[in-house]
């Protein structure tokens, strides 16, 4: 509250009057400066103007400036990763969630063990398939307690999401590698597992129909994938193999609609787009191949699957040097991730050896 | 729930103290002399500020308003990592304390109603004849007396919570 106040002049004005020469109010000994309310001189109004604030309040000023200071300091970077964090927690609503990891690593360096951001990044990294930042999120958010259920459930959503691409047990893995020549038996591994049950079918199934697949049986391969979707209608793996039966069987646009159901659960899969790009181009309709490369490159250029579709698309679109140099760079990329198959699939392909359409 | 006035603003001091340093530092800046001063005491005014009728119309505006200007400044400031941190989940001790002081300082950061009727009676005398200082006074010193009223419904605490507190997550929201 501020006060106008003239309290402090001790005439009445009718007193003020009286006196010939009015001398300042407060010292009483010298001429006021005219002009101004109070009668006050030079050497008092100053004084007044300078009213002592005093130490414990100088203090206290400081104090409030000091903590002001400091949350100055902190503020840029806190504001750069509640910016990255919002950005990712609208890019996760929209199932972007290749931006939502992009995000989320570029405030990680300031708050590396936070639970919200390690849930949020794992969550990520699960519908992106980055096995690499998944494992590294995952060992900051094991055994925490979560306060946010909501949170919590997200991430056992996403853990059970990659978890039903792996099977735990080791068994039909092995099996399905002792059958891999033998179709026959690898659908009666099929029959029997279905009957079976247990925790790990519907991941043993998907290991015995990719089998099937690379033995070229597609529709053995289709039926048992179908069956899958019956059961676990968003079993990622069940769903991006079947798009690949379905288009080596030409069936392109059920392909295509398998794809679609691959970006309903991440809007940004390199790999439903790089499937789509392959089924276009199987088609003929190479425009749109090249629309869903291009789309992939916009994602991350240096995805592997972004730049298979990239080297599919300038292989038919006659730049066949640029394909081959893509295909160069998959292959340092494979390297260090020990798995082959892209360029395998890729090299005969771009080198005439394999005609894909 | 009922919770007495008083105990508010003992709970809220540092906010009257910044308030009432503010009024001060507005009058020394415009060489107004200053007579007396009570940073804070647990009485109605809890706190006040003596000065000289400043002679120039926008002086008694900026000194009416100061403690708007600053509390709200130094409330946002200081709110504003301490508040992301609740985002974050991973608030300490000393967020919580800065939370605190910037709400605190928020909540006095309206004019009071001696404020209101300081700016009045200095503006809108027959001698001035500056209209558009009277013309911001008007609305300021409505804004003034709304707050006033509006802190029998905790305005003043809902304000330094919205500086503080709200600001800083509005503000996210629009960045992004």
């Amino acid at each position: 509250m501020d006060m106008e106040d003239n309290e402090i002049v001790p005439y009445t004005t009718e007193e003020q009057a009286d006196l010939k020469e009015p001398l300042c109010v407060s010292c009483k000994l010298e001429q006021p400066l005219d002009g101004n309310p109070n009668l006050l001189c030079s050497n008092c109004r100053q004084n007044f103007i300078n009213y002592p604030i005093p130490r414990w309040i100088w203090a206290f000023g400081a104090g409030v400036l000091i903590v002001m200071s400091i949350a100055a300091f902190r503020m840029p970077a806190y504001l750069s990763a509640a910016i990255h964090l919002a950005k990712a927690e609208k890019a996760m609503d929209q199932k972007l969630f290749w931006t939502a990891q992009k995000e989320l690593r570029q405030m990680e360096y300031l708050v590396p063990d936070n639970l919200i951001m390690n849930s949020k990044l794992f969550i990520s990294a699960c519908y992106n398939h980055d096995l690499l930042v998944l494992e590294q999120a995952y060992s900051k958010i094991v055994d925490k307690k979560f306060e946010d259920d909501e949170l919590y459930n997200e991430v056992e959503k996403a853990f059970a999401f990659v978890n039903n691409s792996f099977p735990a047990d080791t068994i039909i893995p092995k099996k399905v590698e002792l059958y891999r020549f033998n179709k026959d038996s690898l659908s009666k591994l099929s029959v029997d597992l279905f009957q079976a049950g247990g925790q790990d079918m519907i991941s043993g199934q998907t290991v015995i129909a990719n089998a099937l697949y690379d033995l070229a049986d597609y529709d053995a391969s289709d039926k048992i994938l179908e069956r899958v979707l019956t059961m676990d209608s968003n079993n990622y793996t069940a769903l991006s193999l079947l798009s690949a039966v379905k288009r080596n069987k030409g069936q392109y646009d059920k392909a295509i609609s398998f794809c679609d159901k691959m970006l309903d659960l991440n809007r940004e899969d390199v790999m439903a787009l790089n499937q789509k790009a392959r089924v276009e181009l199987k088609r003929h309709k190479d425009n749109e191949a090249l629309k869903y490369a291009q789309q992939a490159m916009a994602i991350d250029p240096n995805h592997l699957f972004s730049m298979e579709a990239k080297a599919m698309t300038d292989y038919f679109f006659g730049r066949k040097s640029e394909s081959i140099k893509l295909l160069a760079k998959i292959k340092q990329g494979e390297s260090f991730q020990g798995d082959s198959s892209i360029s395998r699939r890729l090299e005969p392909i771009l080198n005439g050896s394999v005609k894909y359409r | 729930m009922f919770i007495p006035a008083i105990l508010v603003t003992i709970v809220t001091f540092p906010g009257i103290i910044v308030h009432e340093l503010a009024h001060q530092l507005f009058c020394r800046w415009f060489k107004i002399p200053v007579f007396e001063v009570c940073y804070f005491r647990i009485g109605n005014p809890a706190g006040y500020v003596i000065h000289e009728v400043p002679q120039k119309y926008h002086q008694s505006l900026f000194i009416s308003i100061g403690p708007f200007i600053i509390n709200t400044l130094l409330a946002f400031i200081i709110g504003f990592p301490a508040a992301l941190q609740f985002k974050f989940d991973s608030a300490s001790f000393s967020d919580y304390f800065l939370v605190y002081l910037a709400v605190s300082i928020g909540a006095h950061a309206f004019p009071s109603v001696g404020d209101a009727g300081s700016l009045w009676k200095s503006v809108m005398n027959a001698e001035n004849k500056n209209w558009f200082i009277k013309l911001i006074t008007v609305p300021a010193v409505g804004v003034i007396y709304l707050g006033a009223i509006g802190s029998f419904f905790w305005l003043d605490i809902i304000y330094g919570m919205g500086v503080g507190v709200g600001l800083p997550y509005a503000l996210i929201e629009m960045l992004v």
